[in-house]
């Protein structure tokens, strides 16, 4: 829409501004004269760049008819999913071959077994001959054996995940606690120790407390022991990090502090594999 | 007859200018906002909507402000739906920007619309042609177009429609139902 009164806006404004300059101008002039400076702080409700009309206004006056048109629907989720077809993991196919071989290995060696008992005696130097090749096989069969284990150790290796086991020990000649509680952060896990494991600490021995999946970063446990004098302990401590893929154990060894005394610091050994 | 010295008589002209420029100029924009099609507007609100809620589904479309005869409109709706929060937000779009985003006061279970659709104006033209008649005997006009799943769709109710309204003083509302898949004409209703 094109603007009707070019002209008067133009004036319009020119007026407006005029009149709105010469209050202030002589406001200022007559603070400057004062010699101070002043402020005053107007507020004015600010204007809102909404819209001239609510949004959806059909769907609003229509609400009932629309809602009518869909209650005679009825809707159906249907979950679906890529169709392209996963592959197999060639691992277990690996497994099964694997598998039928040591099977078909296992009755080599018992048709072989079966007839090294029914031998009384080497009769003939082809049987000697026979005997060699049956030795052969053997050694075929167990470097074939070998060559799965080592294959199996590697698979195994390869599928590692970062891991954290917590062992204490250190208690041999004091009083072992009741329980221990693990914590770090929100997470609280507490362990009791049976009579059996509390008098095979007291002989030196360790007990594992924690064992677990954990993220591959620095984690910040406390230990706090309950039971007998341990229940005046101050928490132990310890901090470890657990390095990615791999299997940590965090050894903590008591034998420094005393039994619910302010002792020495608890030792934290810490080996990965 | 009053005699007003010159001064007087510019001041009183200056002052009655500045008033009709007040009254007789139109509201002053920083610019008329650009009309343009629904689908132009639907990426800013489908992102505000996913920030909103991450299963925002879209479920309606409708012009917020007056439709253009190529089916475009300064302002378009949009509302989402979402199945996890039980709720439906809508968008009001204008230049590029959300002007209004407010959660629908009433439950309205819409079906996710089914796309891809056809734009405003194609859908436009195609129910222009069908309301022809109407329009001619009774002065209809165009008043709003609604993209919406299921509704109206007797035929294939899975399917998106565009139904467009034209309204006349003299005779019932037109409703042209046209497939948002590909701008046929499925059904006209009267009411």
């Amino acid at each position: 829409m094109s603007k009707l009164f070019p002209g008067s806006t133009f004036m319009a404004v020119v007026v407006t501004l005029a009149a709105a300059l010469a209050g202030p101008i002589a406001a200022a002039a007559a603070g400057d004269e004062a010699g101070g400076v002043s402020h005053r702080v107007e507020v004015k409700r600010q204007k809102v760049d909404e819209p001239d009309q609510p949004s959806l206004v059909f769907l609003k006056e229509n609400r009932v008819f629309l809602r009518a048109e869909l209650d005679r629907l009825r809707q159906l989720v249907k979950v679906t999913r890529d169709g392209s077809a996963e592959l197999l993991d060639e691992r277990l196919l690996r497994l099964r071959e694997m598998a039928a071989a040591v099977a078909a290995a296992r009755d080599t060696v018992g048709d072989a077994e079966a007839a090294s008992a029914a031998r009384d005696r080497l009769e003939s130097v082809a049987e000697i001959a026979s005997l060699e090749a049956q030795l052969d096989l053997m050694d075929s069969l167990l470097a074939a054996q070998k060559q799965r284990l080592a294959w199996l150790e590697a698979d195994y290796l390869g599928q590692q995940r970062t891991a954290l086991v917590v062992v204490v020990g250190g208690f041999a000649g004091s009083e072992a606690p009741e329980a221990v509680v693990l914590v770090e952060g929100d997470e609280i896990r507490r362990v009791d120790f049976t009579p059996e494991q509390r008098t095979a600490l007291a002989q030196g021995g360790v007990a594992q407390v924690h064992h677990a999946f954990v993220e591959p970063r620095t984690h910040e446990f406390s230990l706090a022991f309950e039971g007998g004098d341990w229940q005046e302990a101050p928490p132990a401590l310890v901090s470890v990090e657990t390095p990615r893929d791999r299997l940590t154990f965090l050894e903590i060894d008591l034998g420094g502090t005393d039994s619910g005394r302010v002792g020495g610091a608890p030792a934290a050994v810490v080996w990965q594999r | 007859m009053p005699h007003y010295a010159p001064h007087r008589l510019l001041a009183f002209a200056l002052a009655l200018g500045a008033l009709a420029g007040m009254v007789l100029t139109p509201r002053a924009h920083a610019g008329d906002p650009t009309p343009f099609a629904a689908q132009a507007g639907l990426d800013i609100a489908s992102e505000a909507a996913r920030t909103w809620a991450a299963d925002a589904e879209l479920v309606y479309v409708e012009n917020d402000e007056a439709l253009g005869a190529d089916g475009s409109a300064a302002r378009w709706g949009y509302l989402f739906r979402s199945r996890a929060a039980d709720a439906s937000r809508a968008y009001s779009v204008r230049d590029g920007r959300i002007v209004e985003a407010a959660n629908l006061g009433f439950d309205f279970e819409a079906p996710p619309i089914a796309g891809p659709w056809i734009d405003s104006g194609k859908a436009l033209e195609a129910a222009d042609r069908a309301a022809a008649d109407y329009c001619r005997k009774n002065g209809g006009r165009l008043a709003n177009m609604l993209l919406v799943r299921g509704a109206f769709n007797e035929r294939r109710p899975d399917g998106t429609t565009w139904t467009v309204v034209y309204v006349s003083d003299t005779a019932p509302s037109l409703l042209v139902v046209i497939d948002a898949a590909n701008s046929e004409v499925l059904r006209t209703l009267k009411g």
